[in-house]
């Protein structure tokens, strides 16, 4: 539960099961857009060129139903893995967020979430930069997708889930 | 938990209950044989006796309005490392580091493909054995199969029109374990070489009956190149 008494923290059970569910939620978000891309994509292909036999409406529905199960299945087995990053983000910006916002200003809190989610993002780009992998469009498009965008959407999940804390402990003081 | 937290948790796991007996109820065995007739599912074909005893076979075919000969020009290009990619979605074989490039001509250098060349399914596939499939056995405008038993199998309907069916035995653990091989890999695998048939119809009929022609021996390999178009 969120605390109630103005001079208490969270507890750090709360924390990390609310971590867990934004971080969860942000794949869930991450896993339909890329649907709905592949949706668009998929089916443009399908409108122009059509198998008589197997017809247009049929093939386009199986494409996307297979589309989802393929997905939502990776999207399951990478759920753990984004629920522990989710609650050990949450208590790392809840103490970020103890020590320099203690004011609650909303700003100062949406900083300390993205930017605590920024700072491993950095690291691992500047891993990556170091092993210096011989770029190509190709080579793009796949770290884009598996490691570009989701960190995008764990900067703006970071920043987000601190702002919402930090609502959430104002208005317990107040 | 908050009752609304709860209401969307209850209805997000129907709709994942009703995606899943959606798919293993009616869109599954539809497109295990997408296209096929009965015959074609029932027929055997070459690559049959390649297949494991316990794999699980996909039969799917298309029509393609185009000569026998101009389909196959255009599928003994296929593989990452001959034409550039298998005529599917590059888009989405791309964000798995395939390296995938749309093949948009015939070329003659590749118009020689031998028992035991290797077709790439992605970029890493010389350093990483599994991404390749291999060819077993082939005879020109009609039959290739491919390690495993995958096969290809063009039938003339008449002198401009080709059956072109395709069996894939799959394997129970084809992807790690048989439940990944249920739930990603066979979905994932109909909408590959769906779109596979697909991209080869709509090549073959661009130019059903082919500009290219291929050079005397003489001639410099590069000439020999043309568009399709």
């Amino acid at each position: 539960m969120p605390p109630t008494d103005p001079t208490s923290r969270p507890g750090l059970g709360w924390l990390a099961g609310r971590g867990a569910g934004a971080a969860s939620l942000a794949l869930l978000a991450y896993t339909l857009a890329f649907l709905l891309y592949a949706f668009t994509r998929s089916g443009l292909t399908l409108l122009a060129t059509v198998n008589e036999a197997a017809g247009l409406p049929a093939t386009l529905l199986a494409t996307w139903v297979a589309l989802s199960i393929a997905a939502l299945t990776i999207a399951l087995l990478v759920w753990p893995l984004a629920a522990l990053v989710g609650a050990v983000t949450a208590l790392l910006i809840s103490a970020l967020c103890a020590a320099w916002n203690r004011e609650h200003v909303p700003g100062r809190a949406l900083a300390i979430g993205a930017g605590a989610c920024a700072a491993p993002a950095a690291l691992i780009a500047l891993a990556l930069a170091g092993v210096g992998p011989a770029w190509t469009p190709s080579l793009a498009e796949t770290l884009g997708f598996w490691l570009g965008l989701p960190l995008l959407v764990y900067i703006a999940t970071g920043g987000l889930a601190s702002l919402e804390l930090n609502r959430q402990l104002a208005a317990a003081r107040s | 938990m908050t009752k609304f937290a709860r209401q969307s948790l209850m209805t997000a796991a129907g709709l994942v209950a009703l995606l899943i007996a959606g798919y293993l109820g009616v869109v599954r065995p539809w497109h295990m044989r997408w296209g096929a007739t009965d015959d074609e599912v029932a027929m055997r074909l070459a690559g049959d006796a390649l297949a494991e005893p316990d794999a699980v076979a996909s039969t799917r075919a298309i029509t393609i309005h185009a000569p026998a000969a101009t389909v196959w020009a255009w599928l003994v290009q296929t593989g990452q490392n001959r034409g550039g990619d298998w005529y599917s979605y590059e888009w989405l074989e791309n964000l798995f580091a395939a390296g995938m490039h749309p093949v948009t001509h015939i070329d003659p250098r590749l118009q020689d493909l031998k028992v035991g060349d290797p077709l790439f399914m992605s970029m890493g596939a010389a350093s990483n054995p599994i991404m390749a499939v291999s060819v077993q056995s082939l005879e020109k405008d009609r039959l290739l199969v491919l390690s495993g038993g995958w096969t290809f199998a063009l039938m003339p309907l008449d002198a401009a029109t080709t059956r072109l069916v395709v069996r894939y035995p799959m394997r129970p653990a084809e992807l790690i374990h048989p439940a990944l091989s249920f739930a990603i890999f066979e979905p994932a695998h109909f909408v590959m070489e769906s779109g596979m048939l697909l991209g080869l119809k709509r090549a073959a009929e661009a130019d059903p009956f082919l500009k290219y022609q291929p050079l005397p021996p003489d001639q410099p390999q590069e000439a020999q190149t043309h568009a399709a178009n």
